[in-house]
């Protein structure tokens, strides 16, 4: 791992670290900045919140686990019944992921890419109730993607890198690295 | 389920307790607790038992008795539009373990809900033109995807899938699966 001075000067192609490889001081940073540095941003707090309750199994003595998980319940449960964000600390998120506007966002994936693009009323999830949060049946999103408004991703497909899904999509299919696709349900747009 | 009203009868008017009759009123709070993983913190379960509330208080018959009951229900039922954006109005019939996955644009003004449905986040249950009465009716264990809308005097058929972002304008005979805009029927 390369020291601090020299990973700051490091360009995004360079810098190939995963989330977890940072601390959470680094992360936190590092998604203020992709916020524009702005911290009103219901976004942000969503990501922030995330960003802490993935590192409660991680911290240094099990007697922390039980408050830092309770203080992450509480702040989770602010921000979705607030700004209606529902991004569980089960789904694994990248670095600088982006989510634009608020309300009726829920993410409950697999695992979403570095710099991926969520828009408002996005649904992540399976396709039937009773399959519940079971892995195989969440998708993944990869990175670089971009999911309009109001689309939703259902079922264990898995969106390509740098892919584009239009406003109000309805996606049950895995898409191809770079494709865009449009309407419910979803179909790949020629070129 | 009772049979489908005409397309143009009038509302319900939540003069009665609308909640299901055959099981008592505390035991109907414990199944709705039990349907939503005895989640304390689940919007959908607030929701629903503030419109089981709104029905509860219609068996106090003397309206000055019934007064407190009234403006307690009134403030909760502005507060779930508020805080959660789910609007459930008491004079709809809902059936048992009615289960709202997430919470968030849920707007569901239907004249009838059977039992053991599922509604996602997004989902618009009403009308096509304001000043009708159309409403439609939802049969029993039908689940609904987000952001459906279902809308007009139709019926929804028992053990029907709704999927997601769909719009619903036309009678789903029982078991369907429907899915896309314009809507088109799925094998089952």
């Amino acid at each position: 791992m390369p020291d601090r001075a020299v990973s700051e000067s490091l360009p995004r192609s360079i810098d190939r670290r995963t989330v977890d490889e940072l601390s959470l001081l680094e992360v936190l940073s590092e998604d203020f900045d992709a916020y524009g540095r702005h911290w009103v941003e219901p976004g942000l707090w969503a990501v922030a919140v995330h960003r802490l309750g993935a590192r409660v199994d991680r911290a240094p003595t099990p007697l922390l686990r039980g408050p830092l998980g309770l203080a992450h319940k509480v702040l989770f449960t602010t921000v979705d019944w607030i700004w209606g964000i529902h991004l569980p600390r089960t789904t694994q998120v990248g670095r600088r992921v982006r989510i634009w506007h608020n309300g009726s966002i829920f993410l409950n994936a697999r695992s979403i890419g570095n710099d991926v693009q969520i828009r408002h009323d996005t649904t992540l999830g399976s396709v039937r109730m009773k399959d519940g949060a079971r892995p195989e049946l969440l998708p993944t999103i990869e990175d670089g993607a971009e999911i309009g408004s109001g689309a939703c991703i259902l079922g264990g497909v898995n969106l390509g890198r740098g892919a584009v899904v239009g406003a109000n999509a309805v996606v049950l299919q895995s898409v191809p690295a770079g494709a865009t696709v449009f309407g419910v349900p979803a179909k790949i747009m020629p070129k | 389920m009772s049979p489908v009203p005409a397309p143009d009868a009038p509302l319900p008017t939540g003069d009665v307790n609308g909640n299901p009759r055959d099981i008592g009123s505390l035991a109907l709070l414990a199944e709705d607790f039990r349907t939503y993983d005895r989640d304390p913190l689940a919007a959908g379960f607030w929701a629903v038992t503030v419109h089981r509330m709104g029905n509860w208080r219609m068996a106090i018959k003397p309206k000055w008795l019934r007064a407190p009951a009234t403006v307690a229900y009134r403030a909760a039922y502005r507060g779930v539009i508020a805080l959660w954006g789910i609007d459930l109005p008491y004079n709809m019939r809902i059936g048992r373990r009615f289960r709202l996955g997430h919470h968030g644009c849920v707007h569901i003004g239907a004249r009838e809900i059977g039992d053991d449905v599922t509604i996602q986040h997004s989902v618009t249950v009403g009308l096509i033109r304001h000043n009708t009465l159309r409403f439609p009716t939802i049969g029993n264990r039908v689940e609904i995807g987000p952001g459906a809308a279902i809308v007009g005097s139709i019926h929804v058929g028992d053990d029907s899938f709704v999927g997601a972002n769909t719009v619903v304008g036309r009678d789903l005979l029982p078991a369907s699966k429907v899915m896309g805009i314009p809507m088109r029927f799925e094998k089952p």
